[in-house]
């Protein structure tokens, strides 16, 4: 299945070159978008994706949709760059190491039962 | 702006039938409520009617017109989908139908099945509420969701797995008392917290049982009820729905949920005197999915205020025109 807008985020993601959408304002929010979500503004410019995000909640997933059969248990989180949250799959950390405020990094890797591309989070240190 | 009378009520005990037929269910409660009612069958004006994931469950999309026959009906009918507020949603169209004046006699309601999928299709079929670009890719299942926002409430204002245990204990002692609920078991806290996790911090008894069953209302205008003599004590005296973002991580607060808040619209008419009132969700939103009525993780959440008056309190038609 092709997500155009979508599709080419994640892309962007996974080169490194990772961003949200902006609306005069400064709210955030994510593509595929013509108006931002939060006041209705039309004018979205193309900004640069912090290079790291906090962890704002999480969970391990024990009981899993059949597109993560191989995945679980698999711990999925929301966190904060700058104006947006993205959620994403923890991926390179234990979950008894996850915790509210874990400085992480945003990559794109492959959902192991499905093989589709997955946003994930990955430990960073500062 | 007329005054919505509760005129009959139906319900099917919920539970796992998963050899039943949605329109079966439906057509149980359906005909409950209006025998209950006991309104002539050419009078239904419309059906409004909740339903989440038929498509998935059944295969069955278009449910209107299939649940108006079950229900015996020859009515427009119309389906509403809004994840687990289906049927509340479908009730308070019906309300507003009525207090617009376009309709006297309206029959709301609401049907789930689940049982004949599995556990894991049941998962996947619930996590369709969810954002399906940012939120079920990332592995966000239902019950995951309400995780998330539990670890943040926590985070907020404290409290842990055994605050949410005592939670499930209460809902199982409720239920002793409760021919429709779907178990009849107590169970303690150390059952709750022992229980195997589905989504930490959320274990089974945080959970939603996967639960078939159907539920009918009919209502009828003030008019309506008194020209037909009609045994309708209870009014709709407030519907109320509030939205928000539909992905978790597009709103402003991940440990609360001020769509569950937000003031009625349209407001309110001036409530009748009444001994009781109480906010009735229970039986009109679909309550076979009902996680998102505890925890109100639904971008739309809807709730009916409903006053009681005794028969003998109510007033003589010539008092009733507005
Ligand atoms: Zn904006």
């Amino acid at each position: 299945m092709t997500d155009t807008g979508y599709d080419e985020w994640l892309a962007a993601i996974a080169d490194g070159e990772g961003y949200y959408l902006a609306c005069p304002d400064g709210h955030g929010s994510l593509p595929p978008r013509r108006s931002c979500p939060h006041c209705g503004a039309a004018e979205l410019t193309e900004e640069p994706l912090p290079a790291t995000g906090e962890i704002l909640t999480f969970t391990e997933v024990h009981v899993p949709a059949p597109d993560f059969a191989d995945e679980a248990p698999y711990v999925t989180a929301i966190a904060s760059f700058g104006p947006v949250k993205l959620t994403g799959v923890v991926r390179d950390l234990p979950a008894d190491e996850v915790d509210l405020g874990t400085t992480v990094s945003v990559g794109v890797d492959e959902n192991a039962t499905t093989g589709e591309s997955l946003l994930v989070f990955l430990p960073a240190s500062e | 702006m007329t005054d919505v009378r509760i005129a009959g009520v139906g319900l099917t005990k919920f539970g796992s039938h998963p050899e039943r037929t949605g329109r079966d269910l439906f057509a149980e409660a359906a005909l409950a409520a209006r025998e209950d009612a006991g309104v002539s069958r050419d009078d239904y004006e419309e059906l409004f009617y909740g339903n989440f994931m038929g498509e998935l469950a059944e295969k069955q999309g278009h449910q209107g017109p299939v649940m108006a026959e079950a229900a015996g009906l020859d009515c427009p009918a119309t389906r509403y989908e809004q994840a687990c507020a289906s049927a509340g949603v479908a009730f308070r169209q019906a309300v507003a139908t009525i207090r617009s004046g376009a309709a006297d006699v309206v029959l709301a309601g609401g049907m789930e099945r689940m049982n004949n999928l599995g556990t894991a299709e049941v998962t996947q079929s619930l996590a369709i509420a969810a954002d399906e670009l940012f939120e079920v890719r990332a592995g966000v299942t239902f019950p995951g969701a309400y995780a998330l926002m539990a670890r943040a409430y926590f985070d907020a204002f404290g409290g842990d797995s055994e605050d949410l245990a005592h939670i499930a204990v209460k809902n199982h002692a409720n239920a002793m008392q409760n021919d429709y609920a779907q178990f009849h078991r107590e169970i303690t806290v150390d059952d709750a917290l022992e229980s195997p996790v589905v989504a930490d911090p959320l274990s089974l008894y945080d959970a939603c049982p996967i639960t078939d069953g159907a539920s009918a209302v009919v209502l009828v205008s003030d008019d309506y009820a008194e020209r037909h003599g009609l045994d309708a004590p209870v009014s709709v005296t407030g519907s109320g729905q509030g939205g928000d973002k539909a992905a978790l991580q597009d709103r402003p607060h991940l440990a609360r949920t001020p769509a569950a808040t937000k003031p009625p619209t349209p407001p309110t008419q001036t409530p009748v005197s009444a001994p009781t009132t109480w906010t009735w969700p229970r039986s009109t939103t679909a309550s076979p999915s009902p996680r998102c009525s505890r925890s109100n993780r639904s971008a739309s959440t809807t709730t009916a205020k409903v006053s009681a008056r005794p028969p003998a309190a109510r007033r003589p038609a010539t008092a009733t025109s507005r």
